[in-house]
């Protein structure tokens, strides 16, 4: 027994626009919410440079030059370290010119992850 | 002496599954071997895939009488008669009662809550839009199962096969078919074990069924669209989540709020970290002997007599179109999202609304990937693909609020 198409065709709209109605809304009420956090960083990060203001006990050392530093020679005895092996291996002397930053790229790690997630099919 | 045993062997063999078997308890073994071969050899979906497939065997052995279905046969306005199910069932009819009474699909939800992160989905609300849009599969699947003389409940079970949630499948169908017949009086020939094994098998084949209709309706320029980098979602934006989703979408459509909410409720014990220990239990432990009994209980539905016949092949046919749909719908909405953001938005997350999470965002993930090695839509892909878990359940609310039962 055939159902009766204007009940079809009820059931086919009132569907689709109930469901999109109620993702609509959570969209709606998922920003509200997001705009509120976002103003609430917003004063939080306004509001930190007020305590410096007050006298500091005694003058603050410069980590992130120092510490960038420290991470570049670090990174370049890394490499000079894997230079030396690979001489060592071949028997040829190299010499390292100089070490330059490349442009920033996924990392192997991050690369190697993505295969696994997508490659069982 | 020797007559007697002559006779004892014979009476042996006549009892024996080898001489009870039909072309079509043999031919549902033989589709059994292929489930399981689908799950272990080639991975597909094996966790359901598996004991689905043991428990198709088990049903089908002749004589083994491991599931009953005369003790759910509810034709002729007959009762469910659960103190005799308790009295005369075994082990696979009250696992059953599970799918029958539509306790496991809440509970299931429970345990994806707690393995879902719907950081991608705040941070980028509009992923909803492509969530719901999925969902257009099993509305117009609607109007195909009527136009194939179905009644209006079998066509809602057949339809809800779109949304590509399998828990969400059962839910329904075991709601809109428990009375057995239409409220006009007519019998349903198609049951919840149908429509489960249609939608599992189908959920198993995403990464099937899913590309070349990617493929077909996105140009090449669309597939290589890069999108920008999510924000971050702070702690307290991922608690509060959970409960404003229960509070709209129970108000909006009450009866969808045991999925919704059995869900938000996983994801609060998750995002809280307060409850760890039940967050794990619900996400490992309880989720697994759910899926063991899920799988089983569905499988062991799919009897001969249940499967081999014409409206069956009418459901997988259906439940094919919904998902192709749904899969379609999704990614032409995403070409409309595209064009409205100037191309920020790449078409092929559109797919990942329906459902199948993370099946549906892995495949997403690999067909951009084809096209530009550096791409990395996984997680711009996650966003619609937790939204259509949101947005079918919301469709089952509402097949469940218009179709009478």
């Amino acid at each position: 027994m055939l159902m009766d198409w204007s009940y079809v065709f009820t059931v086919v709209l009132t569907g689709m626009v109930v469901v999109f109605l109620g993702l609509v809304l959570l969209i709606a009420a998922i920003t509200i919410m997001g705009k509120i956090f976002e103003a609430l960083r917003a004063s939080k990060k306004d509001e930190k440079p007020a305590p410096a203001a007050k006298p500091a006990p005694a003058p603050a050392p410069k980590p992130p030059v120092v510490s960038s530093l420290a991470d570049d020679d670090e990174v370049i005895a890394v490499i000079a370290a894997a230079v030396a092996a690979m001489a060592e291996a071949d028997g040829t002397v190299y010499a390292i010119k100089s070490v330059k930053r490349s442009a920033p790229r996924r990392n192997a790690w991050g690369a190697a992850a993505r295969s696994e997630m997508t490659s069982s099919f | 002496m020797l007559d007697g045993f002559l006779s004892t062997i014979g009476e042996l063999w006549s009892q024996s599954g080898f001489a009870n078997m039909t072309w079509q308890s043999g031919l549902m073994i033989l589709i059994s071997f292929v489930f399981m071969f689908l799950a272990i050899k080639k991975g597909f979906e094996p966790l359901l895939l598996l004991p689905i497939a043991f428990g198709m065997l088990l049903t089908n052995l002749p004589g083994a009488e491991m599931y009953h279905p005369e003790l759910f046969d509810i034709s002729g306005g007959k009762e469910l008669d659960f103190a005799k199910i308790l009295h005369e069932g075994g082990l696979l009819d009250l696992l059953y009662l599970g799918v029958k009474l539509q306790i496991y699909p809440p509970l299931i939800f429970l345990g994806i809550g707690c393995m879902t992160d719907f950081g991608p989905l705040i941070a980028n609300p509009k992923s909803f839009l492509l969530g719901a849009a999925a969902q257009a599969g099993i509305f117009l699947t609607f109007i195909g199962a009527a136009a194939m003389g179905f009644t209006a409940q079998e066509a809602g079970s057949i339809a809800i096969i779109g949304g590509a949630d399998g828990p969400t499948a059962i839910y329904v169908s075991s709601r809109l078919l428990a009375a057995g017949a239409s409220p006009d009086g007519v019998a349903f020939e198609i049951d919840v074990g149908n429509i489960a094994l249609a939608a599992y098998t189908y959920m198993a084949l995403v990464p099937i069924i899913q590309p070349p209709i990617m493929k077909l309706l996105t140009t090449e320029k669309e597939r290589k669209i890069v999108m920008t980098q999510l924000r971050e979602v702070s702690k307290t934006e991922k608690i509060i989540f959970p409960i404003v989703v229960t509070i709209v979408i129970s108000l909006l459509i009450p009866s969808a709020a045991p999925l919704v909410g059995m869900l938000m409720l996983g994801n609060l014990f998750k995002e809280s970290g307060v409850v760890d220990r039940l967050c794990k239990t619900a996400q490992n432990e309880l989720m697994n002997i759910i899926t063991i009994f899920l799988g089983i209980s569905v499988g062991a539905t799919t009897t001969a007599a249940n499967i081999i016949n014409a409206k069956f092949l009418m459901v997988l046919g259906l439940g094919v179109v919904a998902f192709c749909v749904g899969t379609a719908s999704g990614v032409l909405f995403g070409k409309i999202m595209c064009w409205a953001t100037k191309g920020k938005v790449n078409p092929l997350i559109g797919s990942a609304g329906v459902s199948a999470v993370p099946m549906a965002a892995r495949v997403s993930q690999k067909v951009g990937a084809q096209y530009n090695p550096s791409n990395f839509l996984l997680m711009h892909a996650l966003g619609p693909n937790v939204a259509g878990v949101i947005g079918s359940a919301v469709a089952a609310g509402v097949l469940l609020s218009i179709v009478p039962v």
